[in-house]
């Protein structure tokens, strides 16, 4: 290798090259060296791969700080208030403060011990991250207790005055991080879909060794792991019919803001909706957070207060089905056939709006079996059924206008693509023997046109 | 009804050739032809069990709701007189053609069938060529055209895209692969469903590469094989044809792989869980195999997983699923 040229730099290419055991071998061994600029252009070019074979990452403290939080991070900082999220920005201020409190000698050491730890070591990560956890909750416990009393305090150091309980929560979950991180070895997806009775045993285990340490409040861990599953009432719902744990006064808040968290979910999905975005992207969503409404529902049951934001997300959420998937599909779906002159249907279809069209009529499918308490069912149903009926009669009258044309190939092949494109409109909105009906139909009266092929 | 004990048949013939439907149900099945020389329908795991249900084809259109694409399917494929997976393929590219299959396969399959013209067409123009200055008369319709729609699926021309069949060996690798890695870290049944998988894609594309090494060395000399047309067009017809054999069905699995890899680990369960009930696995007689092994694990371990399955009792299709399967086979053409 000649001097000037920079040894990584050099290899960087070549490590691409490598077979997969040994690849991820040459990156931890770059990950050692982080923090050089070439470095980090080696692993910046090996991502892509990085990503396809999920290696287990190696450590450092800061890592294993937000290990057990980082379910709850998010970008947003009004997220963060309301529906009992950490902002991001908050949690680099609180990791800064840990630092400042920190013995250097002893934070030099925890961080060589995390390095030597790679993400997928479940236990060493539990025992290298118990101090600096404990650090955590007592620093940031620390903070937040002073920042109550003093406002300047709270706004030179926290940032803003709204941090201060946020930073005060977070220190209360840093008591039961430990549990926390086990917990994550049971549950690699995020989010979790299936949460079964062993899951809960493990859960009210985990719940019950918190307790018995007193190392902080069982509650807590309920609401880590919530921000973890694909349903988080139900989750919670779970715990909260349980008699082994009374309620703590953590947990009226953490109802209130699951519920929350659902209101916001449905208000930021319809506003991407409204902008970008497919009808059956929109639809699926829709289908989600029916099924946590439909929790939420019976949570309210049994807590008053929350009826009446239940009832009002229920109708947001029937507002935007109905905005982005029911109205506007006829309109969509009959701008793709062709119209009644015979020079639209001698001209192929384009592929794209049949596409869009398609996915109006998917969105309606997908739908159609919502949350029968949203009263979507009938009103769906009944426009699928009109769709499919005014796709029939459209096709129909379109092919009649065919003997006018001269009969060409062309002309006969555009004519079979507007005809297949009705065809399948007609199966996706009212089923295969319709749509058969639809395209032998259309047979006979191209055939009438053209003669038999 | 009649149902097959084994997933494994016995040869190529007993295995069938894969078919294409959209119909959910029909995810993975395959088409052969009984000893009466009637076509009939191969479903794996209809039951939830280990067995495969064998419907003479005239019946299914009464047996099962399908969709107007695999109704067209059915009757194009009950019409074929000669039968090779090849020649299925090419009838699933005319029916997608004709747009019943939604949009993205529309314009999948004329591609394919554009590329696979002009393909047979270079293969016609470089035997004719080699004929000629060889000085060896060959018949334009039997030997010239018959000799080039068997093997350009499965010639790769230098400075062209590989062929049909060449494309489906080289996503055997990646698969494995990307199998491999998948399974570090999974669930012990579950890394055991992918180290299957990833095997017998392993055993296929070692097979594969054997067949290809064959065929390169041979067609390597065109003039040679126009010179002694009869034993050697023969021979290049059956290595193409098996190689066709060998490879039926891969295509699916590798690109539900891949629509499902930047998914949720839910979603990849499910589409290995998927794979596995339809995986290609080398006919037990075709091939000489010293990992005989794989294959009296895989029904052992297959049983740990029960599927959800779709709406198949009250015969509804599950139009999201579908459109998903029509999304993975626009991808296949």
């Amino acid at each position: 290798m000649s001097s000037g040229v920079d040894p990584i730099e050099a290899i960087a290419g070549e490590i691409l090259l490598l077979p997969n055991d040994r690849f991820l071998k040459a990156i931890s061994l770059l990950e050692r060296v982080k923090g050089h600029p070439s470095t980090q252009r080696a692993l910046d070019a090996a991502r892509s791969r990085l990503i396809e074979l999920r290696p287990p990452r190696r450590m450092d403290l800061r890592r294993l700080f937000y290990l057990p939080m980082e379910d709850l991070l998010t970008n947003s900082a009004v997220q963060a208030a309301e529906e009992g999220r950490i902002g991001r920005d908050l949690m680099a201020i609180c990791w800064r403060l840990i630092q400042d409190n920190a013995d250097k000698a002893e934070f030099q050491r925890l961080n060589v011990q995390a390095s030597e730890i790679f993400s997928t070591e479940w236990e060493k990560l539990k025992k290298a991250g118990e101090r600096i956890w404990v650090l955590a909750a007592t620093s940031l416990g620390e903070a937040a207790a002073r920042a109550k009393e003093d406002s300047a305090y709270a706004s030179q150091n926290l940032g803003s005055p709204e941090s201060v309980a946020i930073v005060g929560d977070l220190s209360e979950a840093y008591k039961i991080a430990g549990e926390a991180v086990g917990l994550k070895e049971r549950f690699p997806e995020n989010p979790v879909v299936t949460f079964d009775d062993e899951d809960y045993s493990a859960l009210i285990g985990a719940m019950k060794r918190i307790r018995e340490g007193r190392t902080g409040d069982p509650w807590q861990l309920v609401w880590v792991m919530s921000a973890r599953m694909a349903n988080p009432i139900d989750f919670l719902m779970q715990f909260l019919k349980q008699r082994s744990f009374e309620p703590t006064p953590a947990v009226g808040p953490m109802v209130d803001r699951s519920v929350n968290q659902l209101e916001a979910e449905v208000g930021r999905t319809r506003e991407r909706a409204s902008t970008s975005g497919s009808a059956s992207d929109v639809a699926s969503q829709a289908v989600h957070m029916a099924a946590t409404l439909a929790s939420a529902k019976q949570l309210a049951k049994s807590r008053k207060h929350l009826a009446e934001q239940v009832d009002r997300i229920a109708v947001e959420l029937q507002e935007m089905v109905r905005e982005v998937v029911v109205e506007g599909a006829m309109e969509s779906v009959m701008a793709t056939l062709p119209g009644l002159n015979a020079d639209e249907l001698g001209t192929q279809p384009d592929l794209s709006d049949m596409a869009k069209a398609e996915d109006r009529v998917l969105a309606l499918c997908q739908v159609s079996d919502v949350d029968p308490a949203m009263n979507l069912g009938p009103v769906v149903q009944q426009k699928l059924k009109a769709i499919a009926t005014e796709v029939e009669k459209q096709i129909r009258s379109a092919l009649d206008q065919l003997g006018s044309q001269p009969a060409t190939p062309e002309g006969r092949r555009a004519a079979e693509a507007h005809l297949s494109h009705s065809t399948r409109l007609v199966e996706l909105s009212e089923g295969p023997a319709a749509a058969e009906r639809v395209m032998m139909d259309g047979h006979k009266r191209i055939n009438a046109a053209f003669g038999k092929k | 009804m009649a149902t097959i004990r084994s997933l494994t048949a016995a040869t190529f013939d007993d295995r069938g050739a894969a078919v294409m439907f959209t119909t959910p149900l029909l995810t993975g099945c395959r088409v052969r032809k009984n000893y009466r020389n009637a076509y009939e329908l191969l479903i794996p795991n209809l039951a939830e069990n280990e067995s495969t249900y064998v419907i003479p084809w005239a019946n299914l259109k009464e047996s099962v709701t399908l969709t107007v694409h695999d109704r067209m399917l059915c009757t194009e494929i009950g019409q074929l007189e000669e039968f090779s997976p090849l020649v299925v393929r090419r009838v699933e590219r005319k029916v997608a053609a004709s747009g019943l299959a939604g949009p993205a396969n529309t314009q999948a399959a004329i591609d394919a069938l554009a590329a696979e013209e002009a393909i047979q067409k270079a293969v016609s123009d470089l035997l004719r060529e080699a004929a000629s200055a060889a000085k060896v008369e060959l018949d334009e319709e039997k030997d010239i055209s018959g000799l080039s729609i068997a093997i350009a699926p499965f010639w790769h021309l230098a400075g062209k895209d590989p062929p049909t069949l060449r494309n489906s060996l080289e996503q055997l690798g990646p698969f494995r692969d990307s199998l491999y890695s998948w399974q570090e870290g999974a669930a012990p049944e579950q890394a055991a469903f992918a180290q299957i998988c990833a095997e017998v894609a392993d055993e296929s594309l070692s097979v594969g590469l054997k067949l290809v090494a064959e065929f390169d060395s041979k067609i390597a000399d065109v003039k040679g094989v126009v010179e002694n047309f009869t034993d050697d067009s023969e021979m290049l017809r059956r290595l193409a044809m098996r190689s066709a054999w060998l490879l039926d069905g891969w295509d699916f699995v590798t690109k539900w792989w891949e629509t499902a890899k930047p998914k949720s680990r839910y979603e990849q369960i499910d589409a290995l869980v998927g794979i596995a009930r339809i995986l290609p696995r080398i006919p037990t007689k075709e091939f000489v195999s010293d990992r005989a092994g794989t294959h009296r694990e895989f029904g052992a371990i297959r049983k740990k997983w029960v599927r959800m399955y779709q709406n198949w009792r009250t015969g509804e299709i599950d139009m999201e699923l579908r459109s998903r399967i029509e999304a993975i086979k626009a991808e296949a053409a």
